[in-house]
């Protein structure tokens, strides 16, 4: 069976000239369907980039990209949009929620995007904040927006859930709960969940764990045991 | 939830968003409301004009004959011809015998009354006069009433069967009123049938208006008194009045009728340019005619047309440059708002939104608000400034119908002000989409520092701190620049021209009323006043005698129409009480032998002084020739000036018509003078008649403030934003709130001072434009008074300096670490 995800000889350059550089170095790796995976790097290992190209919002150099039958690195705008909206779920670092809409309607704005999307105030409950529907951003924590953005990304419905460094602004304990949400759309929901982050602890938690260095991937682990967030010791 | 995100940040952002609403009410409201009253007398004029089928041309000639009406008629290019009779007349004194012009007409084709009650105009009517309508209702006369009006000393009295408006008298005015008053002019229209031709000739002859003679050279009818008198051994001398009086008694009505000459004949066309056709027309009556004109010398009609293109220039000078700053303002606000939105506009198409989605979104902001603010702009323009508009001026006017209207042009600015905020927004929101979402859910990365230009000035290193920073972010950012500069630009354009018209009409009062009427009293002199009368005055008062008459000027003698100018003749005798001002606006006496020519005509004409100018009296033919001597300016009245003596050499008798002194002459008691007015009044009918104007210019100057304010607060609102994190970087290096406010101001002062002087030239030429649109007649003064300078721009260097105060105080607010975290 074919891998969800097929990740090939991808290349990506910033700059021009003499400031060129390569974000992405010659990468290849696949991902199968409801796979929980952690891209490991420290900052400037092109692991963002990666993420940013998996979901469409990046287009690579060289290479390409397949996932679930369609050729990413090949779409243009129109079939990106249309990629973004019904197959990757987004969960930023620093939420991106629009400060301007409640709680529920930063979700329920998924329907003017998805036919397909699914009922927000039941995303909501899935991720505990149906009290906090009414709030605005600004007046929840940030774990809290954390769970609305995760609310708002799988209120697509999407296949695969792209977390950039979900984590990476949230205390410890809030991280957690933010984590075994990921972790339940992976194991329970069937979705395939692929982490962006450089906190090397995400990575017990992992089916597939891929270490970056300097645009290149330096190792692919499969970890044949993967500890449920809830056992991981932070 | 796109559209909740969007009333919710106009609330958030409410100062923007109502910036963006005002400016474009501002815009179209000021368009919509003075143009509606252009575009409403338009109308209206239009529809008058159509309803009464207005003449395209005036002939006037000793005698037009049926078949001379015929001639014309068969021209391929006219449409409808009609001669008719035209007297002047005065009312009885019950209605202060107000001067009268009387249309006597044996058809009603061109020229028609328009019948604003009673019945229809009737040629065959007998009986009945059909009266204007503003004088009716000055005077409370009504259909049905019995009225009195004298010609010629013969008094008739007939019904008032209808009142009329005349499309040849949409302005008048009594020509010895200072300001408009119905009670005083008016006109009738009276049938061929209904007018006593008989009594009116033997009136004539018993007042000696008419001599024998005059009958003899004008008419066969006493060829036969002449023949019988000749076998007498008598000769024309020897015929009496009675004698006359008993042969008008005998002769036939038909007779009588010959006596009196149709004088005007009048005709429509479809060409554009009557004028054109002179030579055609002269040539289909053997040029048996005075004068051709058509409805650019008639004065009832070209004072509105006058007043109208004076008002289009002026809502079109104010309201271009509204639109311009609007839409400008607009466009640079609308950008910064989506480049702050960048990182949702970025999360928004991550998520999977189209770009279409996400335009549209943003479009809606500009659309909903710029809409809201055009369409009300536009009802408010139109039904409330307009109407009020129309009311400070259809006072003055007759116009049936007049009323605030609009067009396409209306609804065009409308749609160029939320097109154009529409666009501006689609612009800055397709220019942060082309960026791939990836890159936009990261703020914008801050700009490559270069030299700017001042850092290779040799003294560079010798400027202060702030001077240099200032001068460096002034070249760094440059929109912001251009805004803060533009701002003021605009802001100074406006108050000159706002200002300027202001301080120009106190400029033409001090013109007018002191040096060109240098008197203290002005006496109105009777129609028959003579050299006796003359005499009598001046041997009781040290005054000046001044005759006004009408004559055609041109380049060269017997010129054709087209090249003739109709004027005024002025004729002074030199005592420096009625003064010429030359082109500087100073007075000049004006050296005998020599002539002085109205500025704008002589730039018509192209003649300069030491040219000889040929002019002739309206109703002679004879040409005469004058050198010119000066060329000369008044605010409201073009025209040549001859020294009395000047004029006598001419074997012209001097008739003045006024009488100018400094004596106090109200107490005089002789039939001579017909009416004193003292310096006073002059100056408040003045202030009556520029008080319109002053209203109009108030409204203009209230809502350039506005707009001064909005521009200026936009400008701003949009520096304090964008350099939000930047002060917040500086209070946290150190920088006491003070001295940041310090170099704010002492940047925003700068480029207060540059917007200010490149305001003055554009602010000039809108002034310019606007006061020179008002008609061939009118030389108001173009350039305003240093005063003017000195008020406009310390105006807008205060609102300012009050504007950047106001954001300045903002500093001492400011939340470092909320401006310094977070990328929303």
């Amino acid at each position: 069976m074919a891998a969800l995800i097929e990740f090939k000889n991808i290349v990506k350059v910033y700059g021009t000239g003499e400031a060129a550089q390569k974000a992405v170095d010659d990468v290849s790796f696949t991902i199968e369907e409801g796979e929980f995976v952690v891209i490991l790097g420290q900052s400037g290992a092109g692991k963002s980039t990666i993420l940013n190209m998996l979901g469409g919002m990046d287009t690579p150099d060289s290479g390409t990209i397949n996932i679930d039958g369609g050729l990413v690195s090949s779409m243009n705008d129109k079939q990106l949009s249309d990629y973004r909206a019904k197959t990757v779920g987004f969960i930023f670092q620093f939420y991106n929620l629009i400060p301007t809409l409640t709680a529920y309607e930063n979700v329920a704005l998924i329907k003017s995007i998805s036919k397909d999307s699914l009922d927000p105030m039941e995303m909501l409950k899935s991720v505990g904040l149906e009290s906090h529907k009414n709030k605005f951003p600004s007046q929840m924590s940030g774990g809290e927006q954390q769970r609305v953005s995760i609310a708002r990304a799988i209120a697509k419905n999407p296949k695969i859930i792209l977390g950039d460094e979900p984590t990476g602004a949230l205390d410890s304990n809030t991280g957690v709960i933010v984590l075994e949400l990921m972790w339940k759309l992976c194991r329970e929901d069937k979705r395939t969940v692929i982490i962006v982050t450089h906190n090397a602890d995400i990575a017990q938690c992992a089916d597939k764990v891929i270490r970056m260095k300097n645009g290149k991937i330096i190792e692919i682990k499969q970890n044949e045991n993967p500890v449920p967030v809830s056992e991981v010791n932070w | 939830m796109l559209f909740k995100k969007m009333l919710r940040e106009i609330r958030l952002d409410f100062g923007h968003f109502l910036s963006i609403f005002l400016l474009s009410f501002l815009a179209v409201m000021l368009f919509s409301g003075l143009e509606s009253n252009v575009i409403g007398a338009n109308q209206a004029r239009e529809k008058f004009h159509e309803e009464t089928n207005l003449a395209d041309g005036w002939l006037y000639g000793e005698n037009f004959s049926d078949e001379d009406a015929e001639k014309i008629s068969s021209l391929s290019f006219v449409n409808d011809v009609q001669r008719r009779m035209k007297f002047s007349g005065s009312a009885d004194s019950e209605h202060d015998n107000a001067e009268l012009t009387i249309f006597v007409e044996n058809e009603n084709l061109v020229s028609k009354p328009y019948i604003v009650s009673g019945e229809d105009f009737d040629v065959a009517s007998e009986d009945g006069i059909w009266l204007a309508d503003r004088f009716a209702q000055a005077w409370e006369i009504k259909p049905g009433d019995t009225f009195s009006f004298s010609v010629e000393g013969l008094t008739i009295t007939k019904e008032v069967k209808g009142l009329i408006d005349s499309p040849e008298y949409e302005y008048m005015m009594a020509s010895d009123d200072l300001k408009i008053d119905f009670h005083h002019i008016g006109y009738i229209y009276m049938s061929y049938d209904g007018f006593p031709f008989r009594e009116y000739i033997s009136c004539m002859i018993e007042n000696n208006t008419i001599s024998v003679s005059d009958i003899i050279e004008n008419s066969d009818s006493l060829d036969d008194i002449i023949a019988n008198l000749e076998q007498y051994g008598m000769t024309k001398d020897d015929i009496t009045k009675d004698m006359i009086l008993e042969k008008i008694e005998k002769m036939s009505e038909e007779d009588i009728r010959s006596m009196i000459p149709f004088t005007q004949m009048i005709f429509t066309t479809d060409e554009e340019d009557v004028m054109s056709h002179e030579d055609e027309i002269a040539d289909a009556i053997d040029d048996n005619y005075a004068v051709m004109l058509d409805s650019s010398s008639i004065t009832g009609i070209v004072r509105l047309d006058d007043e109208l293109a004076q008002h289009n220039s002026v809502s079109w000078g104010f309201s271009v440059v509204f639109v311009i700053i609007a839409m400008l303002v607009i466009f640079i606000s609308m950008n910064r708002m989506v480049d702050n939105q960048r990182i949702q506009i970025g999360t928004m198409k991550a998520l999977g939104m189209k770009k279409g989605k996400i335009i549209f979104h943003y479009i809606s902001y500009n659309l909903i608000i710029s809409l809201l603010g055009s369409v009300g702009g536009f009802f408010v323009g139109v039904f409330a400034l307009g109407e009020k508009i129309v009311g400070l001026f259809n006072g003055n006017y007759t116009v049936p119908g007049w009323e605030a209207g609009f067009d396409a042009t209306s609804i065009l600015i409308m749609i160029l002000v939320v097109g154009g905020s529409v666009l501006s927004s689609c612009m800055s929101c397709a220019k942060i989409l082309k960026i791939n979402p990836a890159e936009s859910l990261r703020p914008a990365p801050p700009r490559s520092g270069k030299k700017c230009i001042f850092e290779f000035l040799p003294f560079w290193n010798k400027l202060g701190f702030s001077t240099q920073y200032n001068l460096r972010n002034i070249t760094r950012s440059k929109v912001r620049t251009f805004m803060g500069i533009f701002g003021t630009t605009c802001g100074m354009i406006l108050m000159l021209a706002s200002v300027g018209s202001l301080g120009f009409v106190d400029e033409l009062s001090d013109w007018s009323l002191e040096k060109i009427q240098n008197y203290d009293y002005q006496a109105s002199l009777s129609d028959d006043f003579n050299a006796e009368d003359m005499q009598k005055i001046s041997d009781q008062y040290e005054g000046e005698f001044v005759e006004f008459g009408t004559i055609e000027v041109a380049a060269k003698s017997n010129a054709v129409s087209a090249d003739r100018s109709l004027q005024t003749l002025i004729v002074t005798e030199g005592k420096g009480l009625y003064n010429l001002t030359d082109v500087n606006l100073e007075v000049q006496e004006l050296p005998e032998g020599k002539a002085a020519l109205s500025r704008k005509v002589a730039e018509k004409l192209n003649l300069n002084v030491g040219d000889t100018v040929y002019w002739h009296m309206y109703d002679e033919n004879t040409w005469y020739e004058a050198e010119i001597g000066l060329i000369s300016r008044a605010p409201s009245l073009t025209s040549l000036t001859l020294l009395r003596s000047d004029f006598e050499e001419t074997n012209h008798e001097f008739k003045p018509s006024m009488f100018v002194t400094d004596e106090d002459i109200t107490g005089y008691d002789g039939e001579e003078i017909v009416s004193v007015l003292v310096k006073s009044d002059l100056e408040e009918a003045y202030v009556n008649n520029m008080s319109v104007i002053n209203d109009l210019i108030s409204v203009l100057l209230v809502f350039s403030v506005i707009m001064i304010v909005v521009v200026l607060y936009s400008s701003g609102n949009i520096s304090f934003h964008e350099r939000n994190k930047e002060f917040a970087t500086m209070k946290v290096i150190g920088f006491s709130s003070k001295k940041i406010r310090n170099l704010i101001t002492k940047e925003n002062i700068w480029l207060s001072v540059i917007g200010v002087i490149i305001g003055i030239p554009f602010g000039n030429a809108v002034l310019s434009a606007m006061v020179n649109s008002n008609g061939e007649n009118y030389d108001y003064p173009t350039s305003a008074s240093p005063v003017v300078y000195l008020i406009s721009a310390a105006f807008v260097l205060i609102v300012s300096a009050l504007v950047s105060f106001m954001f300045s105080r903002r500093i001492k607010k400011l939340d470092m670490v909320g401006s310094l975290k977070g990328m929303e």
